[in-house]
Formats: C-alpha cells, sequence, structure tokens
C-alpha cells in the first residue's frame, strides 16, 4: 500500500529538483511561446482580421494538448528511467519504503510541476481574452479542467515507459512518436480493421475541444485526407473523461507493477 | 542483529552469479566480504538491500526476508552499494533529509552523519559538483544518517584518495565502537584485516571461507621470515637452525629464512640468531597471511 504521509512528505524534494532543472525554465519559455503564437497566429497573415473570442479559447484548448506533450517529455520521460541510468537508485531505492511510494511522490510532484504550467498558459490566454475581448467563455475552465484530466494521463502513460526503460531520451523519443502518430494509428485502424479505435488515448482527448462544439459532440465528423477520407466518432464528454481515466489507472498500474519488480543489475 | 543467506541464488541466463550461497553474520562485528571481480560480491549484498530478486534461497535480515518483508528487513538498515549517483540539484543536507523522510526514521541526525564523513561544510552545496570521492563520502553518511544497527557496505573507500580511504576506515572503526554489525565488501586485502574481525571469501558465486580473521591469519600464518642485521649474517650457520629449511641470502645484512612449523619454531630461529651473535634489528613474516589464504583459496598464484 502507498504511504501518504511519506509521498506528502517525498513529492516536495521531486518538485524542488524540477525547480533547479535547466529543463523547467525552457519548458516555461515554451509555453510561453506556444500561448503567443496561438493568440498572434491569425493576425500574421492578416493585421486586420477580425477573431472571435469563442475561436480564441478553443485555439487555447488545442494547444494546450501540445503544452501537455512537452510536459510530459521534458519532465515526466526520464523521472524513473534516470533512476537507473545514473544509478541515482542504489540511493534510493535500499530504502524500508514500497517503491510505489516513491513512484506517487515521483508522480505527485511532476503533476504540480506541470500544473503550474499548463495554469500559466491558461491563466495568459485568459488574461488576454479578458483584456481584448472583455470575456472569457465558461467552457474555456471546462476545457482546462479536462487537460488536467489529460495531463494526468498522460504523464501516467510516460512514467509507465520510464519505468520501463534504462533511457529517458528513448522514453520521449517513443512517446513523441505515439503522439505524433497517434492521428495515423487511427486512421489506419478505422480504415483496414473498420472498427473504432475508442480504446485510443487521443480519441478521449478530443473531448478538450469538442468541449466547445456542444451538441456536436457524440455525433461523427469526416476528416478529408487527399483522395481518402476518415469518419472519426466524437465522443460525448463523459466517453473522453473514461477513456483519459482508463489510461491514467493502467498506466499508473503498470508503472508502479514493473518499478516494483525493475532490478539493478 | 544478523544477516543470514540461505542457499541464495541469482542467476542471469545460463551463468551463476550466486550459487546456494549459506552465509550467517551475527552480532556488533565487521565481516569483510572478499573476492575476485565478478566472484558476487556485489550481488549478494543487492540480494540483501532488494535492488535484486534471488532465482533460489533467500536473503534474511534480523530474521525477515528481505523479499518477503522488505520494510521490516531494511528498517534498520543503512547501505552504500557501488557508487551511487545523486540528484545533481540537490545539497548533501536536502539528501540526507529526503533519506530521513523516505525511512521515516526517527533517530536521523543528518549534521552529524555528514560530521562524521568530513562533509558537513559543503552541505549547501549542489552535489552536481562533487568528486567521485566526495560523492562516496555523502553515500557514506546517507548509510549512517538514520544511526542503524546493520550496515552493508560495498566497497566503501572506493575512488578516494589515501587520505581518504585512511578516514573512512576510521569511521568504520569508530562504528564498530557502537555495538553494529557491518557487512562491508571489498577487494583490498589490507582493509579488511586492517578493519575487520572476520572474513568471508567468496569466488564464482559459491562461498569458499568464513571464519573469524585471527583463525585466517594462524592457518595461513607467513613460514617465512626476513632477517636484517647491523652485521654480516653467515647464512650457512643458520641452516644448522632446528626447524630451519631454506635460507636465502639477500645481502650480507640480510636473509630470508624458511622454516617448516608454526610460531615456536620462528621464536626459536631468532634466539638461535642472537645466540650466533646476529645484532637484529628487524625480524618480520615475509607477505601477508591473508593474501596468502586469499590467493591460495581463489587458486591464484602465492608468489
Amino acid at each position: 500500500m502507498i504511504e501518504v504521509h511519506k509521498v506528502l512528505s517525498l513529492y516536495r524534494f521531486q518538485i524542488l529538483w524540477h525547480k533547479r532543472s535547466m529543463a523547467l525554465w525552457i519548458l516555461l519559455l515554451l509555453t510561453l511561446a506556444v500561448v503567443a503564437g496561438i493568440i498572434f497566429e491569425p493576425y500574421l497573415l492578416n493585421p486586420r482580421a477580425h477573431v472571435s473570442v469563442h475561436s480564441v479559447a478553443e485555439s487555447l484548448s488545442g494547444g494546450s494538448t501540445f503544452v501537455i506533450l512537452l510536459a510530459a517529455l521534458f519532465l515526466g520521460s526520464d523521472a524513473l528511467s534516470r533512476e537507473f541510468q545514473r544509478k541515482t537508485a542504489y540511493f534510493l531505492l535500499p530504502t524500508p519504503v514500497k517503491r510505489v511510494t516513491i513512484l506517487t511522490a515521483k508522480f505527485l510532484g511532476t503533476y504540480i510541476v506541470s500544473g503550474v504550467l499548463l495554469l500559466i498558459y491558461f491563466g495568459v490566454g485568459a488574461g488576454y481574452m479578458a483584456v481584448a475581448y472583455h470575456a472569457v467563455p465558461v467552457r474555456y475552465f471546462a476545457s482546462m479542467a479536462l487537460a488536467y484530466l489529460y495531463l494526468a494521463s498522460l504523464l501516467a502513460f510516460t512514467y509507465m515507459f520510464s519505468a520501463v526503460f534504462d533511457s529517458g531520451a528513448a522514453v520521449a523519443t517513443l512517446i513523441f512518436m505515439i503522439v505524433i502518430f497517434g492521428n495515423v494509428v487511427i486512421f489506419l485502424v478505422e480504415n483496414v480493421m473498420h472498427i473504432e479505435p475508442w480504446f485510443w488515448l487521443w480519441y478521449g482527448t478530443g473531448i478538450i475541444t469538442l468541449v466547445y462544439a456542444g451538441s456536436y459532440i457524440g455525433d461523427y465528423s469526416h476528416i478529408s485526407l487527399g483522395p481518402m477520407g476518415n469518419t472519426t466518432y466524437n465522443p460525448y464528454i463523459w466517453e473522453g473523461i473514461l477513456i483519459m481515466l482508463g489510461y491514467f489507472i493502467i498506466s499508473f498500474l503498470v508503472a508502479a507493477w514493473c518499478f516494483e519488480r525493475k532490478e539493478l543489475r | 542483529m544478523d544477516l543470514e543467506a540461505k542457499a541464495l541464488t541469482k542467476k542471469y541466463g545460463n551463468f551463476y552469479a550466486l550459487r546456494g550461497l549459506d552465509l550467517k553474520v551475527k552480532g556488533a562485528k565487521c565481516v569483510g566480504y572478499l573476492g575476485p571481480n565478478g566472484a558476487g560480491k556485489t550481488t549478494t549484498l543487492k540480494l540483501f538491500t532488494h535492488l535484486l530478486n534471488p532465482t533460489g534461497g533467500e536473503a534474511l535480515i534480523n530474521g525477515y526476508s528481505v523479499q518477503k518483508e522488505m520494510k521490516k528487513a531494511l528498517m534498520e538498515v543503512g547501505t552504500l552499494i557501488e557508487t551511487p549517483d545523486f540528484y545533481p540539484y540537490l545539497t548533501p543536507e536536502e539528501l540526507l533529509t529526503m533519506l530521513c523522510r523516505i525511512r521515516g526514521a526517527t533517530k536521523c541526525d543528518v549534521k552529524h552523519a555528514l560530521e562524521e564523513v568530513g562533509m558537513y561544510e559543503w552541505r549547501n552545496k549542489r552535489v552536481g559538483k562533487f568528486s567521485k570521492g566526495m560523492k562516496q563520502r555523502i553515500a557514506l553518511a546517507a548509510a549512517l544518517v538514520a544511526n542503524p544497527e546493520i550496515l552493508i557496505l560495498d566497497e566503501p573507500t572506493t575512488g578516494m584518495d589515501p587520505r581518504g580511504m585512511a578516514e573512512i576506515r576510521e569511521v568504520i572503526r569508530d562504528l564498530k565502537k557502537s555495538q553494529r554489525l557491518i557487512f562491508m565488501s571489498s577487494h583490498l586485502l589490507s582493509e579488511v584485516t586492517e578493519v575487520c574481525d572476520e572474513v568471508a571469501m567468496l569466488d564464482h558465486g559459491t562461498l569458499l571461507l568464513h571464519e573469524p580473521i585471527d583463525v585466517v591469519l594462524e592457518r595461513f600464518r607467513g613460514n617465512v621470515v626476513e632477517v636484517t642485521a647491523l652485521n654480516k649474517i653467515d647464512g650457512e650457520a643458520i641452516k644448522g637452525i632446528k626447524g630451519v629449511v631454506s635460507v636465502e641470502q639477500i645481502s650480507d645484512t640480510r636473509v630470508r629464512i624458511g622454516f617448516d612449523d608454526g610460531a615456536q619454531t620462528q621464536h626459536a630461529i631468532l634466539s638461535a640468531l642472537m645466540q650466533q651473535g646476529v645484532d637484529v634489528v628487524e625480524y618480520r613474516s615475509v607477505g601477508m597471511a591473508l593474501e596468502k589464504a586469499y590467493l591460495e583459496m581463489i587458486g591464484g598464484d602465492t608468489k
């Protein structure tokens, strides 16, 4: 069982570790670059463009998935693998504490730091809409809450690979490939196997932007890819939440199982 | 306080890193764990600290199985396995505080542990800039910080300069005085002879010997003495002394004498030399008994 009091005293050291690392500050700069890019991108092509607040909010919500991916790559990919690669595990693991407790503390620390970055991202976006449009759509906050759920599921997914591989770079590459080619996998599964790949995490994360679509949720959307087309199911909010929650729980359990059994040869 | 290996086995594919190790060490003492590279020393220590899972058998600490009751088994154990690396952005003080919180230890003393290894003045510097020797000291402080009754140390003086090695041996000798069981692997025979009370020798994953150092020294006592005198030594005259089997004249004033019995003969030879009018200024056993035992056991060259 997880020892909650040890988790609560340990996660602070993970936060301290992230705070003093260069990766966090690079990530902060990238986060600010992403939010600035999304806000100002329409005006680069047409300085007189009129963009609705709804459209800005939806773009910002969509962009949050990129920030979450960066957080997982920068902060999560080597969270466990570096313990084995750099031998820090020799210091940490021969102690009278279950490894799942250490894993939970590390996860909590990384989640909080990533969460603060996400808050900065959504905060800057909300600030811009408040100043430029004197309004922030309520669904922007709903989308933000769903983004936090996505952050938990993607971080747990990354931790799972980090518990298996000894190289953080290998984990980061793998996660990047999975995310980038996720839509290709959906496309292939649908067209080759003729089944809805509802089990794919990115199926669930669609709700971060679908939350703006109102009555379209639960419907199908059609994407054209050259001569081919693709019809994709847009999940209901509760379906998306279930998928992300499922990824979080299963990934975390697998990460804990692997970390508990990993040997330091 | 005790450590016990019961038919402890670790296998990688077809290779036995450790083969049916049966070993029990008990009470406040220092036990040196000797063996050549690849003998299975570090594997044994990793099995005792839950860093590896055994293929067969069991590792017990204070009667608790490390594999089945890890928390109870490791509660009173401080460890230094290989030379661990540390989180480079944290300071020694933060690292040891973190370790105390992980252990949930009530008798932690970060200041004392850092003072003991001579790193207190570095307590607020980030570990990333430390040398290997300094990291080794921090690793030893990490083993000591919770004031455990059992210490499992894997080559604790590795990476240190001669002064650092002497200081760490002094720390270990002091620890012995405070009623602890120290199980220490080393490939430095002099270190084990100097610090430990018992020695266990391992080769190819198999235990060859586990006995008190005194017993081993007695059993493998060197039967060659080297004599240095102020005046000329007559080698031919020495051959007539009872028990002497060989005499090697090194120089006019130095000879190496081989004999065929124990301490009594060694003493008789010295008395005879004095009677012959040799002005002895040095009379010492040649070679290190433990080294001889070690090399004989692992089938190495004793010359």
